[in-house]
């Protein structure tokens, strides 16, 4: 589904990421780990298209597609949604109407009928559930005043909504209280689908034991340095990120 | 770094074309023989002629306002026309069919409906050409429950005691002076009338058009609300492209009595001239309503996108005891565009209540600033105001001002002001595009989020309109 | 001020009158631009939007002299903290004898102008050329100052106080004078009063410039006597990184105009709050200019003012972001609380903004105490009179909670306490 090879970018000139590769099939979960900086959330931006990252060198086929071919909206269109870490907050615009054109927008693109407002209510209603999100939200404008965990739930609702092809959940759990994160991490699970990939990127291995990824890859210094299965997120956990940056370092001057 | 939120030029203007119209006009330039001229061609009574007169000599005294933040090259006076009407052969169309098939062709291209068979269903028109009236649509229906709405110059004809009593009662000729000039030479406009204890049973609307190059626009409207009446009156503007600056200079005086109720909403989308700031209208027009009654109630509502220079401050005077003033505004500039409008509260009567929103927005190398004041007099016991400024600049070459004037004489007043600025981010921007909706479409439902609290104060129409022309007006604006 | 009017005093040539006066030798060159900024402009209109709701007729019904030298006992005014770092200026004159250093520690420069060598070249070289023209006159006919300058990374443990006094027989101008320079990184706290008796005009200017990462704190406290006028000029240049707190508490002068201009660098952060507190027909005016000139500056403004009596407070606080000043973070609050029937309020609060990427706000109000506060402390069994003084007081006593000297915050509480009526309530602090 997705093919990252050799992916270099930058910020400002700086460069962030330093030759990425990583291969992604439909049905599976991939979780990114790192510590601060390591340039995890960039890779995220990055593939979602984010304007302040310059994209220096190698290639990103999404469905055999060159993924920088295509503007932001159109990436998400195609099937690519992005969960932020810090959602931003927009004044005057409902949740409700903003959700509905998102999904109208995916249902256009898709050669599907656009909902209008009464069968968008019924079916955010349903949607709603999944999240345990209150009704009020829907009215209320679109992530404003919500606090860190509202926002969040506000992103993984988006995410049942639009119904992507390849979520990538970025720091899903910071700013999560622990039933939250539990609530949150059960309806990515129950999202979850044999045609769709997920990449979690975490600093934390805790959100990993609800979203169990089969691959696990340790990202700093804009590289990934080691690649595992899940046992390496609990590996993570008891030792920290410094053997594997030793590790590589011993190993490496490749 | 601003790939997506880069300001490369907008929607071409649409209501950009001139028609072709035999026009009778008089040479350019202002002097007294001009007054007598246009005073006669109306056929006017004396004291108007008078009225005119005194204006004009009050005007020859006055100096151009410079303390707007506004930048312009001063109109030369002696190169404008001071008349210009289409040409017919009754100084007033009897029925649809005398108007000149070109002028009606205009309106329908304008979408507006000045035939009543086409009409929007529950709002009657009048239409102003170049400062003229020509046709107004079911007056015999509002006749019927004793409204008059018209041409000013027929009001003058019809109910002379009714102009002689307000012409001038709320802005005075000599006000400031543009309003004085407007006084001197106004050619025509709407007047409304709503006796006592009427609800307009429809929206009243008027739409103005300037089409002469070397013509200025001075129209004047005129509307009084008897005890307990109450009327919702429609605006609209239009002009076509030309490379030299047109002047626009109206007065709208407004009165309402005990219990009545005025709603005034305008779309100004005058030509604004090219990207590069070349032509486009000087708008300077002096709006003032009259709460002269208890518990009367006016209302502005401004959606402003139009014009190279806008100077407009439409304001109340809160005479009457328990008497309520509102402004709610969207001013959008974009290129080289220049707005500085605002209101003016002024508190006089006891528990007098207004509220001001006020919304710029600020694109290209445009300024955009709000000047309001807000005066509670001595006696205005209880008095109330609560004004919201906010700014929003999209590109990193526009700027945005507020200048809110608070002058507080009384202890039991309450004045609140509040006042923010923000951009459109990218991050923002990022956000909606990344959920699957394009950039100019996320543009534009930012935008009318923001603008949502004055957009609700709009009629149904109006507000489809102004969401509309908001997102034209935008479009380009981000690459 | 009945008879002023009633009896149609005549019109001073304040400016003629005071220039006429001779020009001190020393900084000639500075005295002589403003002279001639003041012979092209000289005294503004009524009408001029800078001064529009500040008359300055009553000034110019007074023939002002010189300030002669005067004795002062200035023991009532000491505070603790401060007895070895004080300078003390009398009529505009440096008052050795009642001054003390001996606390100051080495290496922190804290002399009068007229014996500090290092002002010579850094005096008037803040900020834009003249800001009114009554820092101009300061300009032209000053006598003496303080010059303060504290070297690069020291942090100064004591804060310094600055005494300005004048005592008038009859009617006298002074000019006090103030230049305070802070290398990279040196802190400061420093305490400025102006106190009076008489008659008398007072038009200080202070020059504040903070070099990088450099942090002054500036308690600036008018108590002037209710028959001067104090017409006060401040700018500061804050460099990158670097950080002016100043408050300005006004209660006293019939007439008082404030006018701070800061100008922010990259990364500088400034607040500028101030209270004023005004009775009987005092007119208090501040005109603030916070200019954001470089990126990611942080500025707070908060602005109270308390009116009773026929008392008048005028607030023009303009905030200017310049095009390149992007992550510009600026706040801005006028407040305001009219005690009596009589009193007025005219603010002005402005911004203009050439960024886009800021978060800018300004808020006004207006208004008397809030009936609900006033009922629930009445429902706890304060009488309406202690509710309202209480609230009264809570108000301005906000702006004094962060005072650092712990002495002068006790006795502006107990100013303020009085100036409420709410001593009556026993220790608020």
């Amino acid at each position: 589904m997705l093919s990252i090879k050799n992916l270099t970018a930058s910020i400002n000139g700086t460069p962030v990421l330093k030759g990425i590769d990583l291969q992604i099939n439909a049905g599976e979960v991939h979780a990114i780990m790192g510590p601060n900086g390591s340039g995890k959330s960039t890779l995220g931006k990055v593939l979602a298209g984010h304007p302040s990252y310059e994209v220096t060198g190698g290639e990103v086929l999404f469905e055999g597609q060159n993924l920088f071919d295509l503007e932001p909206d159109a990436r998400a269109r195609a099937g690519i949604f992005m969960g932020f870490q810090h959602p931003i907050e927009v004044p005057g615009v409902s949740n409700a109407s903003f959700l509905r054109l998102a999904y109208n927008k995916k249902a256009e693109a898709d050669g599907r009928d656009e909902l209008d407002p009464l069968e968008f209510d019924d079916f955010i209603h349903e949607k709603i559930k999944l999240v345990a999100m209150r009704e009020e939200f829907l009215d209320r404008s679109l992530n404003e005043g919500f606090s860190g965990g509202e926002k969040k739930r506000n992103e993984i609702l988006q995410m049942a909504v639009l119904e992507p092809k390849l979520a990538i959940l970025d720091e899903l759990d910071s700013g999560l209280d622990i039933d939250a994160l539990r609530v949150l991490g059960d309806a990515v699970n129950r999202l979850q689908r044999a045609d769709r990939a997920l990449l979690i990127i975490t600093h934390f291995p805790r959100i990993l034991e609800t979203i169990q990824p089969q691959f696990v890859h340790v990202l700093s210094g804009g590289r990934i340095l080691k690649s595992a299965g899940k046992e390496l997120a609990l590996e993570l956990e008891e030792r920290g990120y410094d053997w594997v940056l030793e590790e590589a370092a011993a190993g490496g001057a490749r | 770094m601003s790939s997506t939120l880069n300001v490369v030029t907008s929607q071409e203007y649409k209501y950009g074309f001139v028609t072709d119209i035999e026009a009778d006009s008089v040479a350019p330039g202002l002097s007294e023989d001009v007054i007598r001229f246009i005073s006669a061609k109306k056929g006017e009574p004396d004291w108007l002629l008078e009225f005119r007169l005194k204006a004009y000599r009050h005007w020859l005294t006055m100096t151009e306002p410079e303390w707007a933040k506004v930048d312009y090259p001063r109109p030369d006076f002696q190169k404008i026309v001071y008349y210009s009407a289409p040409r017919a052969k009754a100084p007033k169309y009897a029925s649809m069919d005398e108007v000149d098939p070109e002028l009606k062709r205009t309106f329908e291209k304008l979408g507006v409906p000045i035939n009543e068979q086409a009409a929007l269903a529950g709002v009657a028109v009048d239409v102003v050409f170049d400062s003229v009236s020509v046709t107004t649509t079911y007056k015999e229906k509002l006749a019927g429950v004793g409204i008059i709405f018209c041409s000013f110059s027929e009001a003058v004809k019809e109910h002379p005691e009714l102009i002689k009593k307000y012409l001038g009662s709320v802005v005075p000729a000599a006000d400031n002076f543009y309003a004085a000039l407007n006084s001197a030479v106004f050619t025509d406009g709407s007047f409304v009338f709503i006796p006592k204890g009427v609800a307009c049973p429809m929206d009243l609307s008027t739409y103005f058009r300037i089409n002469n190059k070397e013509s200025g626009q001075f129209e004047r409207t005129l509307i009084v609300a008897e005890e307990g009446a109450s009327v919702s009156y429609l605006e609209g503007c239009t002009a076509p492209q030309f490379d030299t600056n047109q002047l626009h200079a109206a007065v709208v005086e407004l009165v309402a009595l005990d219990n009545a109720s005025i709603k005034y909403s305008t779309v100004q989308n005058w030509y604004a001239g090219d990207k590069n700031g070349v032509g486009g209208i000087f708008n300077f027009v002096t709006k003032r309503g009259l709460c002269k009654g208890k518990a009367s109630h006016i209302s502005w509502t401004q959606v402003e996108t139009g014009s190279a220079i806008t100077w407009k401050y439409p304001s109340c005077i809160l005479l009457g005891d328990d008497s309520v003033g509102e402004f709610y505004s969207v001013a959008l500039t974009n290129h080289k565009q220049q707005a500085d409008t605002g209101t003016k509260m002024v508190h006089i009567g006891r528990n007098t209540k207004s509220t001001i929103i006020s919304k710029g927005i600020s694109a290209g190398d445009s300024s955009n600033s709000y000047r309001g004041l807000v005066k509670v007099q001595p006696k205005a016991e209880g008095a109330r105001n609560f004004s919201q400024c906010d700014s929003m600049l999209i590109g990193q070459t526009s700027s945005a001002s507020t200048f809110p004037y608070i002058e507080v004489q009384n202890r039991s007043a309450k004045v609140e002001h509040e006042a923010t600025t923000s951009k459109i981010g990218e991050e923002q921007l990022f956000y909606f595009q990344q959920r699957g909706i394009p950039a100019e479409e996320a543009i534009s439902m930012i935008i009318n989020g923001f603008c949502k609290d004055v957009f609700r104060e709009l009629p149904m129409e109006f507000a489809v309109e102004a969401t509309k022309l908001l997102s034209l007006k935008l479009e380009g604006s981000v690459g | 001020m009945s008879t002023a009017t009633a009896s149609g005093l005549a019109q001073h040539d304040l400016l003629g009158t005071l220039l006429a006066t001779p020009r001190p030798p020393e900084w000639a060159d500075l005295r002589a631009a403003a002279e001639a900024r003041l012979a092209g402009q000289g005294l503004p209109a009524a009408h001029s939007e800078d001064w529009k709701y500040t008359d300055l007729k009553a000034l110019q019904q007074i023939a002002f002299g010189p300030a002669p030298q005067a004795k002062v006992d200035v023991s009532a005014l000491l505070l603790p903290e401060m007895v070895g770092t004080r300078q003390v200026f009398v009529n505009g004159h440096h008052a050795p004898h009642t001054s003390c250093t001996s606390a100051v520690p080495a290496g922190v420069r804290f002399l009068p102008l007229s014996t500090a060598s290092e002002a010579c070249h850094a005096l008037g070289t803040v900020g834009p050329d003249s800001a009114s023209p009554f820092e101009d006159l300061n300009s032209a006919r000053f006598q003496d100052g303080a010059v303060i300058l504290v070297p690069k990374n020291l942090k100064v443990a004591l804060p310094l106080h600055l005494l300005f006094i004048t005592k008038a027989e009859g009617p006298v101008a002074v000019f006090p004078r103030l230049m305070v320079v802070l290398e990279r990184g040196a802190e400061l706290e420093l305490v400025e009063e102006h106190h009076g008796e008489g008659t008398y005009l007072t038009a200080p200017v202070v020059e504040v410039r903070i070099a990088e990462g450099a942090i002054l704190r500036h308690e600036r406290v008018q108590r002037d006597d209710a028959a001067a006028f104090h017409l006060g000029t401040l700018k500061a240049e804050v460099a990158k990184g670097g950080q002016y707190h100043s408050r300005t508490l006004s209660f006293g002068a019939r007439l008082s105009r404030q006018q701070p201009w800061v100008r922010l660098a990259e990364g500088a952060e400034a607040s500028l709050d101030g209270l004023a507190l005004l009775e009987g027909s005092q007119v208090a005016d501040t005109h603030s200019f916070m200019f954001h000139a470089e990126p990611h500056g942080t500025s707070h403004q908060l602005h109270k003012c308390i009116v009773d009596g026929q008392a008048r407070a005028i607030f023009n606080g303009q905030v200017l972001v310049a095009p390149r000043a992007q992550g510009t973070d600026a706040k801005q609050q006028s407040r305001n609380l009219l005690l009596s029937e009589s009193a007025r309020v005219d603010t002005k609060p402005q911004l203009e903004i050439y960024a886009d990427d800021v978060k800018c706000s300004h808020g006004a109000t207006v208004g008397a105490l809030d009936p609900e506060e006033l009922f629930y402390l009445q429902s706890r069994g304060l009488n309406a009179d202690d509710a309202r003084n209480l609230l009264t007081y809570g108000f301005a006593a906000d702006v004094l909670t962060h005072v650092p000297v712990a002495s002068l915050r006790r006795a502006l509480r107990q100013l303020v306490m009085a100036r409420t009526q709410a001593v009556s309530l026993g220790d608020l602090s």
